[in-house]
């Protein structure tokens, strides 16, 4: 998937990113890593403003997503921010998988 | 296959130990022998380690993959810890000295095995509260196996030999803490080599205490109970490895949540 179509990916995307890399290491490292991605983002970015809590779960990442809808313009940086910090944790052959998964799951979406 | 060569080398550890326990003598070269057979299965996890499972999870440039690379190197500290013992006992003819070439292995095995889970644990580093949780489980943890443990071992040996052994107990205690914790926040696939990593160290505690007490009362020998957990803990340590490979993780585009 390359840079482009990462920045199609809706915020769903982003959440099934985050499953993919939860049944590798788990909900709350998969929840840093993407709080990481967050942080990655230029300060400017409104979409630093978003915090992660203990324990995140589905809801609250539906919440964060639900935020994320209406910053549809800031999205790609998010989405290559989360790539980044993908590719620290489980490596790029993992990452790759990841990124096939989204692709897979848009495809179903639309 | 890697699980295959794995289950071979546990099983050829297994029948060699039970076929000791029906020699008269306890000190023949079989016995010696008995410690690089239950090398093969950790140098066989840490084969596995750096020709797969490292280089699947992005080798040093992931912090997975830094995780196996320093798991699967302290796999091959303790295989070649394993080597060097049996070098003094049936190549040199030599009593094993305190501290000797193996202790630095061992000692290495249990700083890369740390450094493992501490890589891991640095991707969830940020919360406050982890690290408070982290530094209190391993001062218990510490504490305890000390008062437990090292404090009868401190009478009667050399300060040199007392530290070093202590030094192992230690090391486990603060692995097992350490685990601990990374077992609280790593729940997925991984959390799998995690448990093993667990178990492995935790068996590796009661084989130590075990021989370090029997080697104080005089009545360790090549092929007892304690070098049987040591050989099973070695096992554990190798099918870790072979635990973290990553498996592929079909697409779940029907089950993927929608916001």
């Amino acid at each position: 998937m390359n840079k482009q179509s990462l920045a199609e990916c809706s915020s769903e995307a982003i959440l099934t990113c985050h499953q993919y890399l939860a049944e590798i290491i788990g909900d709350f490292p998969a929840s840093k890593v993407l709080e990481a991605a967050i942080e990655e983002l230029p300060e400017s970015s409104p979409l630093r403003a978003i915090k992660f809590g203990d324990g995140v779960g589905e809801k609250e990442l539906g919440n964060l997503f639900a935020r994320l809808e209406g910053l549809k313009g800031q999205i790609e940086e998010l989405h290559q921010a989360f790539r980044n910090q993908l590719v620290d944790v489980i490596g790029a052959r993992e990452t790759e998988r990841a990124t096939e998964r989204i692709r897979l799951c848009l495809n179903e979406s639309e | 296959m890697s699980r295959k060569i794995l289950t071979i080398t546990g099983v050829v550890a297994v029948v060699w130990w039970l076929a000791l326990q029906f020699m008269e003598r306890h000190d023949a070269p079989v016995n010696f022998l008995y410690n690089a057979v239950y090398a093969l299965p950790p140098l066989v996890g840490a084969y596995f380690g750096f020709r797969y499972a490292a280089p699947a999870w992005g080798g040093w440039k992931s912090a997975v993959g830094k995780a196996v690379i320093f798991f699967s190197a302290g796999a091959l500290a303790n295989g070649g810890a394993l080597i060097i013992w049996t070098l003094y006992n049936l190549v040199f003819k030599v009593d094993v000295p305190t501290p000797s070439a193996a202790d630095i292995a061992w000692y290495l095995m249990y700083a890369t095995e740390i450094a493992s889970i501490i890589v891991l644990l640095s991707v969830t580093a940020r919360q406050k509260g982890c690290n408070t949780l982290m530094v209190g489980l391993m001062a218990a943890a510490v504490s305890l196996l000390f008062l437990v443990f090292v404090r009868p071992l401190l009478t009667g040996t050399d300060f040199v030999t007392t530290a070093v052994n202590a030094g192992y107990l230690v090391a486990d205690a603060v692995f097992i803490a350490l685990i601990l914790v990374a077992l609280t926040l790593w729940t997925g696939h991984l959390s799998l080599f995690l448990k093993y990593a667990l178990l492995s160290f935790g068996l590796r505690v009661v084989a130590d205490t075990l021989f370090l007490f029997r080697l104080e009362a005089g009545t360790y020998w090549n092929g007892d109970i304690s070098d049987l957990i040591f050989a099973v803990s070695g096992f554990l340590q190798g099918l870790a490895i072979i635990l973290a490979m990553p498996v592929a993780i079909a697409p779940k585009a029907a089950s993927a949540s929608k916001v």
